[in-house]
């Protein structure tokens, strides 16, 4: 077996690769057996793309089960559901879900605008939607995040889809005009300019 | 419901999606945190599965199916998991950054993944190899089994000798690769000769 391409064998089953894989493995002549162990490859980095049925047949391999006992079955169900709580009640737009951190840390508009070095009036706008996020300096973005939240999955999230909110969906920037085209791609350069400053404070704090 | 639509509901938060993750991952990966972690005591392997299911469902906007599939990249969790209890517990092991699944942060940040050997964008030609060659350097190289697991994983009569072959020669194929191309020959000695 040496096709190197997953593609190219066409619809066979992880189940009927496993058993090639065997076959070469059981005709592996073992007379110039080495007696030393391999090293791993301990520095390979994490860019690493093995072929779509080599990934399907280590997950088969890989697949033998145990019997999770209960307790821990218990303790990770109930940690898990807490998660699926907190992200129902956090979905949505990154400035709803700074608008209820901020109500529930008991904390004014006007506090934390004073925080974070903003006019009270940009926070409210800011928070009513009345102005874009993404035509915000990241900085201020950063800092009210930094001010109400850590960076997290959710937080990450919500930054993404309120930098969408606003951008072309793809069908229609197929059919836009040149002039429409870096809207798209600012929202990139714009949530990656906030993650990028959010990391500074948080570095800056931990300093 | 396939994969994806589970996926997709634990990312809107449905409580059901995720307890049927839960129901998914859990027998298998403790299965295996018990091939790579059978110095642990059973409470640090358990341990180890808590903080892999429930940090990667956490992260699970981070999950890039095209990089992998969702049960390799949990795997990654558990070993970084396993690393971390090891390393709390006085032993002298280093957290290796590889063991997580980077490649999202890379998409989300820009930041390089911490790997300075390989160009930004490149990957590892190991698609160049045979079937077999990739399945016995994921399981030994990434997924973290010895020999005798691969084999005992593998199956039907393959010896602990066989995978040892096997990976020694496959290597030695990458080397090849790695030493033919100019892209890559500076990092033929990341495989010992």
């Amino acid at each position: 077996m040496t096709t190197s391409d997953p593609k190219a064998r066409g619809p066979e089953s992880a189940t009927s690769l496993l058993d090639e894989v065997r076959r070469e493995l059981l005709a592996e002549n073992l007379t110039d057996q080495t007696s030393t162990e391999e090293a791993p490859l301990r520095d390979l980095p994490s860019r690493v793309r093995f072929g779509e049925m080599v990934n399907e047949l280590v997950d088969e391999i890989l697949m033998s089960a145990d019997a999770a006992p209960p307790e821990l079955r218990r303790s990770v169900a109930t940690k898990v559901d807490l998660i699926m709580t907190r992200r129902r009640q956090r979905s949505g737009l990154l400035e709803r879900l700074l608008r209820s951190s901020r109500l529930e840390k008991r904390r004014t508009v006007s506090d934390v605008a004073t925080s974070i070095g903003v006019d009270e009036t940009v926070l409210a706008a800011l928070e009513d939607g009345l102005q874009e996020l993404r035509a915000t300096d990241p900085q201020i973005v950063a800092s009210w995040i930094f001010e109400l939240e850590h960076l997290d999955a959710h937080v990450e999230a919500a930054l993404w889809r309120s930098a969408q909110t606003t951008a072309l969906p793809q069908a229609e920037l197929a059919m836009a005009g040149e002039e429409d085209r870096p809207k798209l791609a600012t929202s990139d350069t714009f949530v990656k300019g906030v993650i990028e400053r959010l990391r500074e404070l948080a570095q800056t704090k931990n300093a | 419901m396939d994969l994806d639509e589970l996926l997709d509901a634990a990312r809107e938060g449905e409580s059901w999606a995720g307890l049927a993750l839960v129901t998914q991952l859990m027998p298998t990966l403790l299965s295996y945190v018990k091939d790579i972690a059978g110095d642990l005591s059973t409470a640090d392997q358990e341990d180890s599965i808590e903080r892999a299911i429930t940090r990667s469902i956490d992260s699970i906007e981070r999950y890039d199916a095209q990089r992998a599939s969702f049960p390799t990249w949990v795997r990654g969790y558990v070993r970084y998991a396993v690393a971390d209890i090891r390393r709390a517990k006085g032993g002298d092991v280093a957290l290796d950054e590889a063991h997580l699944p980077q490649w999202l942060e890379e998409v989300n940040s820009g930041e390089p993944s911490g790997d300075s050997s390989l160009p930004e964008g490149l990957t590892w030609p190991l698609l160049e190899l045979p079937v077999t060659d990739q399945v016995i350097i994921a399981l030994r190289d990434f997924e973290g089994l010895n020999y005798e697991q691969c084999a005992r994983r593998i199956g039907g009569g393959v010896t602990e000798g066989a995978c040892r072959v096997r990976h020694h020669r496959a290597l030695g194929r990458l080397r090849a690769i790695l030493e033919g191309d100019p892209t890559y020959q500076h990092l033929t000695g990341a495989i010992q000769p």
